[in-house]
C-alpha cells in the first residue's frame, strides 16, 4: 500500500484564493464557469497526482459545464477538493460521481446564494450607505467597500473551508436544517423595510393637479392625498411595476414604459 | 468644466477593472455599483462629494440589480462610471443624470453579450492544451486572453463616450427649456421604483409586503433616515424570527 496523499491548508487556500480572484473570469455561454472551476483546482490536482495522466484526467472532469453563484457556491469546491484527496489515495470514485456531485448542488446553491448576496445583503449594504452618502457625507461609499469585501470574503472562505472539513454532510445542513430558511427570512423583512424607506427619498413624487372648488382652492396632493397617507403615489407605483415585474414583463421593457410615463404625466402636468 | 483624455481614460481603466478579476470577485459587488462608480469617477474629476451623490441616485435604479446565469438588466457601472462622468462635465443634478445614465446603461449590456460569446472559443483552447498535457496553460487562458478581451470592449467605448459625450449633452441642454428638464426630473423619480421592484420580487411575499408599506411610512411620513429605518428593521427581523420560529418549534413538539 503506497503512503497517502494529503492536503495541508495552505494547498486549500492556495485553491480558493485562485477562485477568489478568477471565478468570472472567462464567463461564457458555452461552458459557465468551467476553466475558473478547473483553474482554482490545479493546485490540489498537481499535489494529489503526481502522475501526468492521472492528473490529465483530473483537469479534463473539471472543465465540464458548471455554473453556480461564486460567494455561497464555494461550498461544493470544497466538498470536490476532499473527494479528489479520497480518489487519489484509492477511493473508487467515478467521474460521474464528480458531476453529479457538481451539478446537483450548483442550481440549488446558486438560487441560496443569488438571493443572499444579490438580493438581500447588497442591497440592504447599499440603501444604508446610499442613505450616508446623501447626508454629503463621503463615508458612504468607503464603508460599503470594506464592509462588502468583509462580509462576502468572509461567507466565501466559511464555504469552502467547511465543504473541505464536512463534506457532503455540510451541504445536507445548509440546506436541509431550517437555519438557512430562519436568515432568509430574518433578512427578508430587513430588506423590504429598508426598501420602503428608499421610497421616501428617491421617488419624490407629488401631483400637482388642483382644482378650484368656489372660492377655495382644492390641491390634490396636500388637500386629499397626504391625508389618507402620505408616499400613497410612491407606494402604489411601485407596487404596479413589481405586479409587472411578476407577471413577466421584461425589466428594459419597463424601464421603458417608465420612462415614457414619466414624460407624459410630466408634459401634462401631472407631476 | 473640461474633461481631458487622460481623466476620460482612467475612467475607462476603473470602469474596465470594476468588471475584472483584478479586486477579487468581490469587486463585482463593490467598484461594480454606482455608487462607488460615481465616488471613483468623483476623485478623477476632482469632485468626490458630488460624484458620490450622483453615483447613489444612478444606484437606486439598480438596486434590484441580479445577474444570474448572464442575463441581466443593463450594465449598472457603466451607468455609475460613465453617466457620472457626463453629468459631472455637464453640470446635471442627480435626477438628470439618472435618467440619462439608464439608457447607457441598457446599451452597454451588448457589450457584456459580446464578451461572454467570444470568452467561448477560449474553452476550447483550454481544451486543446489540457489534452496536449499542458495543464498550467489552463491557468494563462482562463486569465489572459478573456482580460484582454474585456479591457478591449470595455475600456474603449467608455472612454470615447466620457471624453466626447459631454459635447452632446451640452448641446441637447443648450436646447432644452426648463419644462423638458422637469420632465426628466419625473422620469428620475419614476425609475427608482423599478429598481425596488426587481428586489420585492426576490425578498417580498405576502409575509414581508407589510414592512414594505411600513418602511415607505417611516420615511415619508415620519421622515426617519434610512439608518435609523435599517436598525428598527434589524430588530424588527430578529423579533419577528425567533416568534415564528419558537412558536413553529411548540408545533412540532
Amino acid at each position: 500500500m503506497q503512503t497517502a496523499k494529503t492536503l495541508t491548508k495552505n494547498d486549500v487556500l492556495k485553491s480558493w484564493f485562485r477562485w477568489y480572484m478568477f471565478a468570472q473570469s472567462n464567463y461564457n455561454y458555452e461552458r459557465m464557469q468551467a476553466t475558473a472551476f478547473a483553474h482554482s483546482m490545479l493546485p490540489v490536482i498537481e499535489k494529489l497526482y503526481p502522475d501526468k495522466e492521472d492528473a490529465k484526467a483530473a483537469v479534463q472532469r473539471h472543465l465540464s459545464f458548471f455554473n453556480t453563484e461564486p460567494i455561497c457556491g464555494a461550498v461544493i469546491h470544497g466538498i470536490t477538493i476532499a473527494m479528489e484527496e479520497e480518489k487519489a489515495n484509492g477511493k473508487p470514485i467515478t467521474d460521474g460521481a464528480f458531476n453529479g456531485i457538481k451539478t446537483g448542488l450548483m442550481g440549488p446553491l446558486a438560487g441560496i446564494g443569488d438571493t443572499l448576496t444579490q438580493g438581500i445583503i447588497t442591497p440592504i449594504m447599499l440603501a444604508i450607505c446610499i442613505g450616508i452618502t446623501n447626508n454629503q457625507n463621503l463615508a458612504g461609499p468607503i464603508i460599503f467597500l470594506i464592509a462588502q469585501f468583509a462580509i462576502m470574503t468572509t461567507i466565501q472562505l466559511t464555504m469552502w473551508m467547511n465543504g473541505y472539513t464536512y463534506g457532503k454532510k455540510a451541504v445536507e445542513q445548509i440546506l436541509e436544517g431550517g437555519m438557512i430558511n430562519k436568515v432568509i427570512e430574518g433578512a427578508s423583512i430587513l430588506g423590504t423595510l429598508v426598501m420602503g424607506g428608499l421610497v421616501g427619498r428617491f421617488i419624490p413624487l407629488q401631483t400637482l393637479i388642483s382644482f378650484d372648488v368656489g372660492q377655495v382652492k382644492f390641491n390634490l396632493q396636500t388637500d386629499l392625498l397626504d391625508k389618507l397617507m402620505p408616499g400613497l403615489i410612491p407606494l402604489a407605483l411601485t407596487l404596479i411595476v413589481l405586479s409587472m415585474v411578476k407577471k413577466g414583463v421584461s425589466p428594459i421593457k419597463l424601464m421603458g414604459i417608465l420612462i415614457a410615463l414619466g414624460a407624459v404625466t410630466g408634459i401634462l402636468g401631472i407631476f | 468644466m473640461h474633461i481631458s483624455f487622460l481623466q476620460a481614460a482612467l475612467i475607462g481603466v476603473f470602469y474596465y477593472l470594476s468588471w475584472s478579476p483584478w479586486f477579487t470577485y468581490v469587486g463585482f459587488f463593490t467598484f461594480n455599483r454606482p455608487l462607488v462608480a460615481g465616488f471613483i469617477t468623483g476623485i478623477i474629476l476632482g469632485q468626490p462629494l458630488e460624484g458620490a451623490l450622483i453615483g447613489a441616485g444612478i444606484n437606486v435604479i439598480y438596486l434590484g440589480f441580479i445577474s444570474a446565469g448572464g442575463a441581466q438588466m443593463g450594465d449598472p457601472s457603466f451607468a455609475g462610471y460613465v453617466g457620472t462622468a457626463l453629468a459631472l462635465v455637464s453640470n446635471l443634478d442627480v435626477a438628470t443624470a439618472m435618467a440619462i445614465s439608464v439608457p447607457l446603461g441598457t446599451i452597454a449590456t451588448v457589450l457584456w453579450i459580446a464578451k461572454m460569446t467570444v470568452n467561448s472559443f477560449f474553452v476550447h483552447w483550454a481544451d486543446k492544451e489540457v489534452e496536449k498535457g499542458n495543464l498550467r496553460r489552463l491557468a494563462f487562458i482562463n486569465v489572459f486572453p478573456p482580460q484582454i478581451l474585456l479591457f478591449l470592449v470595455s475600456f474603449i467605448p467608455a472612454t470615447l463616450v466620457v471624453f466626447y459625450g459631454p459635447d452632446a449633452v451640452s448641446g441637447m441642454l443648450r436646447v432644452m427649456s426648463p419644462s423638458v428638464l422637469h420632465v426628466f426630473t419625473v422620469i428620475g423619480a419614476m425609475l427608482p421604483a423599478l429598481g425596488i421592484a426587481m428586489n420585492l420580487k426576490l425578498i417580498g411575499n405576502s409575509f414581508t409586503m407589510p414592512f414594505f408599506v411600513l418602511g415607505v411610512i417611516l420615511s415619508v411620513y415620519f421622515k426617519q433616515d434610512i439608518l435609523i429605518i435599517a436598525i428598527m428593521g434589524v430588530v424588527l427581523a430578529l423579533t419577528v424570527t425567533s416568534i415564528r420560529y419558537s412558536s413553529r418549534k411548540d408545533v412540532n413538539v
